[in-house]
């Protein structure tokens, strides 16, 4: 009687931890971490985030929004690394990571690849109406970034913090339309 | 006089210790154990304690503020870092579109 039982708590155990696991892994990122001129590791689990949160000032309306961003999120993983000449990685070191993000309920949204190398692609993970995830992998010449926000994001949320605490302005097309006319 | 009142004079009235009452009462004294004294080492320990125990909730404090600010400013850089690849990538979409 008590097996059936047992085998239900051994998957919700399992279950729990690939859930805990969900951080994608650079299989070649000790490579180019020696390779790299500069290299950004930012690994922020659900505890690190709350602790961080916890810093932010309810007062301050940039902080504030970034507080509620990240309220519901269980981690934010970015490795950058930016190298010194062309080269330094392979089509396959990447493509031996974007094969991570074949499974089941990841899909590309966007994928750009332009002239001059510099390709960009965003994945997100759909979790019933809203995401639970977003990926975004720019793949430049001498620079590879990786970032994972794991938990449900919306986008839009991100642009609102554009243009404060150092994050870079998104300028919206309407936007950039407006200016021109003036 | 009432005879209460005669009562409460007698049971009142002086009355002188017997002979060498003085002495046995000294030679008790004597021979009760002196009072023990806490030794002063006790006092050094307790506040040798008190201040490690300040000493590691101040530390403590210290280290968690730290730690809560090194994480802020991990996640604006993460912050930083997701919103300009996504600029990025808009950039990228609108060359393409204007193309």
């Amino acid at each position: 009687m008590k097996q059936p039982f047992l085998k239900l708590i051994m998957v919700g155990l399992s279950l729990s931890c690939l859930c805990a696991a969900e951080e994608f892994k650079i299989p070649a990122m000790d490579r180019m971490a020696a390779r790299a001129k500069e290299t950004v590791d930012v690994t922020l689990d659900q505890s690190m985030l709350q602790l961080a949160s916890g810093f932010l000032s309810k007062d301050d309306p940039d902080e504030a929004k970034v507080k509620k961003l990240v309220a519901k999120l269980k981690g934010i993983y970015v490795r950058s690394f930016e190298f010194s000449k062309e080269g330094e990685y392979s089509a396959s070191d990447v493509e031996a990571f974007r094969a991570q993000l074949k499974q089941p309920g990841w899909s590309r949204i966007v994928g750009v690849k332009s002239v001059n190398g510099e390709n960009t692609e965003i994945y997100v993970l759909k979790s019933g109406d809203q995401l639970g995830g977003l990926v975004v992998l720019a793949i430049e010449p001498k620079e590879f970034t990786f970032v994972h926000i794991d938990g449900p994001i919306n986008p839009e949320d991100l642009s609102e913090l554009s243009g404060h605490m150092g994050i870079p302005e998104i300028v919206k097309p309407k936007a950039k339309a407006e200016k021109k006319e003036e | 006089m009432t005879p209460f009142e005669e009562d409460l004079k007698k049971a009142l009235a002086r009355v002188e210790p017997p002979d060498g009452f003085t002495e046995r009462l000294a030679a008790r004294i004597g021979a009760l154990p002196a009072r023990k004294r806490r030794p002063v080492y006790w006092r050094w320990a307790a506040a040798a304690a008190a201040a490690a125990v300040l000493f590691s909730g101040v530390s403590y404090e210290h280290e968690r503020q730290a730690r809560g600010e090194a994480a802020k400013e991990k996640l604006l850089l993460a912050m930083r870092i997701t919103s300009s690849k996504l600029q990025q990538a808009q950039h990228q979409i609108e060359e393409v579109e204007s193309h």
